[in-house]
Order: structure tokens, then sequence, then C-alpha cells
């Protein structure tokens, strides 16, 4: 019997910014520095990035380690990589930016309501690379490492998928925290949902 | 539906421009603060009443699907409510399950996503039963982005027509129960067969010109349930009445060699209810099959589209009993499901 296997792991947490372990960038205490500074530390093409709100950037930055020269995810065909994303907030805080506007100047902006929903930061992530495999974004109050695991093994045994970039992001008042993980199947699976409880209780 | 006509009604907000919106009558569900709460709770309170086996065990799932939720709730006196994952509380608590329900926020293929997601727990034992439900209201906050964004039509909407100049925007909250043990329903509504999601990569407000993630996930659902496009007797569309996801959709149909199945979409009755537009329409166009119908495309009266369709003026009798229902949204995300109609 196959497994699920998680290949390569990255951690946000607040500007401090891991990929496998090793530290890429690291907090200035400035929420959107942190995030500008995380992506300059990445070696891959972001052009829409400065255009995103900041869930999106959130989102881009955490799984662009996968997607550099040497990034586990380049040797899978694009329309066999799925997204799992989950998080609590999902677009609030651009909710929260799009109706004081509303409010204050009765202006609905255009570009800013397109990023009112949590699964843009989904498509961006899909637009970026190229992506047109099956796609879940889940909200949760906590991370729910079952219902993370369920949709993975959904996204690859049945929806065809052969990796899947799976993930957890929040950003609200001020904080920012994500952790994603490339998962496949293999024949020795890795899927512990204690550690997995433990990397994001950790890591946010 | 096949007796009466649109429901759509106009109306004048006083700071903002006006609209022809699909709203749910207040003498099923009052206005007042807390009114999506009530609604979840009258419709589930309903799916409970019906079920014979109301134990909602650790073999139950809940899939809720939903882009906006509370929406109306942010910047009130209480904020929590506007966070999705706060509706899952409150459904599990309600309803009692075991399982944390699952909130499911693929844009406007949340509900067709979310019945895509069920049918593939259950087929692989991670459920044996679950609950579908689907909700998004009417609020200013939407209305004034789509309009915004220039998607709104200020006549009732006309999905597929030549004349279409944008959507009308409708509320719904609809559940169904899917289970791999029909016993445990009084009614049955059909079977699921399969489902693909799929992404355009393209844009995140606007579909793919070539319909691209649209196909991948009809074909997708197809390959998986091993069907043809001659299978299938009826397409139920996404069908939002704007220039580009009916142009979109009419060129995904016609690379599918879906051109000569009867399609429809229903967002001319009602509007478009957003994350629950996929339950809410999947549930009515079974229902229309079991009853024989392939219902119209309300207020349709010339076909155009860039791709070839058979895009119903009237209701036609149905000549089989396999349903593809699609749905599509922003941030380029498709999604199909095949069905069987129960006694079509």
């Amino acid at each position: 019997m196959e497994g699920m296997r998680i290949l390569s792991t990255t951690t946000y947490r607040n500007g401090r910014f891991t990929v496998d372990g090793k530290e890429l960038a690291s907090s200035t205490g400035d929420i959107d520095q942190d995030l500008t500074n995380a992506w300059a530390a990445m070696k891959v093409e972001l052009p829409r990035f400065v255009r995103m709100d900041r869930n999106s950037k959130l989102v881009s930055i955490a799984a662009a380690p996968f997607f550099t020269a040497e990034g586990i995810i380049t040797k899978y065909p694009k329309d066999r990589i799925g997204m799992v994303i989950m998080g609590t907030h999902g677009s609030m805080e651009t909710d929260q930016r799009y109706l004081d506007q509303l409010l204050a100047e009765n202006h609905a902006s255009p570009g800013l309501f397109v990023y009112t929903l949590p699964n843009i930061a989904m498509g961006e992530l899909s637009i970026q690379h190229g992506l047109h495999g099956s796609g879940l974004c889940l909200l949760s109050e906590a991370p729910d490492v079952g219902q993370l695991r369920d949709a993975c093994e959904i996204l690859l045994r049945d929806h065809d998928m052969e990796a899947v970039i799976c993930g957890w992001a929040n950003i609200f008042a001020g904080s920012a925290v994500a952790t994603f993980m490339v998962v496949t199947t293999g024949k020795e699976g890795n899927w512990d949902n204690d550690e997995l409880e433990r990397i994001f209780n950790e890591h946010g | 539906m096949r007796g009466g006509g649109s429901a759509l009604q106009p109306i004048a907000p006083a700071d903002g421009p006006p609209a022809v919106v699909g709203m749910i009558p207040e003498e099923l569900i009052a206005p007042g603060p807390d009114r999506l709460y009530r609604l979840v709770d009258r419709v589930l309170g309903n799916v409970l009443d019906e079920l014979s086996q109301p134990a909602l065990n650790e073999r139950w799932g809940c899939y809720i699907a939903t882009t906006k939720g509370d929406i109306e709730a942010l910047g009130s006196a209480d904020p929590d409510r506007v966070r999705l994952p706060y509706l899952a509380d409150h459904i599990q608590r309600k309803a009692g399950f075991a399982k944390r329900p699952w909130i499911i926020s693929n844009a406007c293929a949340s509900g067709t996503s979310a019945i895509a997601v069920a049918g593939a727990a259950i087929a692989r034992g991670h459920i044996d039963h679950a609950i579908l439900l689907g909700v998004d209201l009417l609020s200013r906050f939407v209305l004034r982005g789509f309009q915004a964004l220039h998607a709104v039509s200020e006549a009732p909407c006309t999905p597929f027509d030549a004349a279409r100049d944008g959507t009308s925007l409708g509320e719904a909250c609809a559940a169904v129960v899917l289970t791999n043990d029909p016993h445990i329903l009084p009614n049955k509504l059909g079977t699921f067969l399969s489902g693909s999601i799929a992404h355009d990569a393209n844009h995140i407000s606007g579909p793919s010109r070539t319909g691209e993630g649209l196909v991948r996930a009809i074909h997708g659902a197809c390959n998986k349930a091993q069907i043809t496009a001659s299978d299938i007797h009826a397409i139920n569309a996404h069908g939002t009445g704007t220039d580009y996801n009916d142009g979109m959709e009419s060129i995904a149909f016609e690379r599918c060699e879906l051109s000569a199945v009867p399609m429809s979409g229903y967002k001319g009755w009602f509007g478009h209810t957003l994350g629950a537009a996929g339950v809410l329409e999947t549930i009515l166009a079974l229902e229309a099959l079991n009853n024989g119908w392939v219902l119209r495309n309300e207020g349709l009266v010339n076909v155009g589209v860039p791709g070839k369709v058979n895009a119903l003026l009237k209701d036609e009798r149905a000549s089989g009993d396999l349903l593809l229902k699609t749905s599509s949204g922003f941030g380029g995300c498709n999604a199909a499901i095949l069905l069987q109609a129960w006694k079509a």
C-alpha cells in the first residue's frame, strides 16, 4: 500500500522564512517589508507579486521555494500539480480594507474587490506557475491536519494529481504565518498527523 | 419553475446604483442581524428531520460551500461571525456532528466543488454519508463589488442571450445528503458518478477565453466515470449572464463535443447565488430530470455566444437521466460533476 509522502516544507512566521529548516529571511517587524524581503530572497520570478494583496503574497512566498530551478515540484507536469490551502481568516483583512473604502468614500474598488475571496491566493499561485490542476480552498478555526490529509488524498488519488502543494496560511491583525509542503504518494508514507500538528502549532 | 417566471426583482439602494436581485422572501426568513444563522438552522433542521439515522457520528461528513458567509457582520458589534470557520463551528454544535465540518470556498465554484469532494470522500471510504450545504446571502459588499466590475445587469439577467449584459445576484441556502446507503433517505434525487476541479491559470477575475480550465474539469469528470460526451443528456451550466462567462462556457462545451446536448443555466430565475449556486442548481436540475424535463434558460430569447451550444429557449422533455453540472469562479477555478437522476 502506497502512503502519503511529504517531500519538502517551508515555514513563514512574521518574516522568519525557512525552507526545509534553513532560514532564508528574518523578521524586521514590519509585515509588508517582511513579505517583500522574503520575496527578494527567492530565486523564482513572481512578476505579479507587487499587485497582490497580503494573503496572496504570503501564499505565493510560502510556495515559491518549490518552484526554483532545483525546486522539488519542477519534475511534475504542471497539470498534475494540485493545491490545498487552508486558513482561518482567508481574505478578511482585504475584506476590511475594501469595506472601509466603501463606507468612507462610497467607492467600491474593483481592484480590491477581486481579492475579497480566500481562494484568490490559490488562483494567483496557479497563474504564477501555470498550474491547471485541481484545488481546494478550505477554512478552519485552527489547522485541521485530518481535513488536509483527506483533501490531499482525494486530489492525489481521485483527481489524478501527482503532487499537491498543501499549506496553512493565515494573515490577520498584524500577524502572518504559513506552513507549506509538497505532498505526493510513495512506497513509504511519512505523513504523521502528530508531527504535523506540532509543526503547525510551532510555526502557526 | 416550469409554470412560473423569473423571481428577480428591482431594488433601489439609497447609496448605490439600482439592480435586479433574487431575494429569499421575508415570510421564509425574517430580516435581522443573524439572518444567515437562522436560515442555515432552518434548512439544516429540515434535512435532519428527514433522516432516518440522525446520529451524526464520525462516519458523517459536513461540507459547507460559501464565498462570503456572514459578510454583513463585518464592521458590526459581532465581527467574529464574519470568519467563515465560525459558521462551521455553529453548524457542528447545532447538528451535533462528531467531525468538524469542512468549509470549501472555491469562489462561485464552491458548491459544485463541495459535491465533487464529498463524493470522492465517500468513494474513498473516508466517510459513509455527508450533508452538503451551500449558502450565500445578498450583501451590499458583493453587489457593489460586482457593479464596480461592470458585471451586473440593469434588467433580469439573460444567460447565453445575445443581448446579455451582466448577471443578477441572488441568495440561497440549499442542502442535500450524499450517502452510500440510500435507505436512510425518504426522497432520492440521483446518483453522484464523478467530479473534477481544474484551474484556468489565466486571470483572477475573468475566465479563460478558451475555456481551458472548464474543458479540463469536464474531461476529468468524464474520464473518471468512463462516460463520453454522447452519453450526457443534459447540461446545467454556470450561465451567469456576463459576456465573458457565458462565452467561455459555450467554447468549452463545443470543445468537449457537447454542442448538441440540451443546456441551460438557472440564474435567470433566481440570480447568481455564488457559493450556494452549485448545490442549489444541482438539486433543481436533478429534480427536473426526475420529472422528465430539462428546463429552459429563463429570459433567453436569442442565443448569442461564440461556441456552438444547444441553449434551451423552452422546457424540453429529457431524453435520458445523465446530468453534467458545471460551475466556474474567480481565481480561475472550474468544477464539473456527473450525476444520474434517480427515476428519469
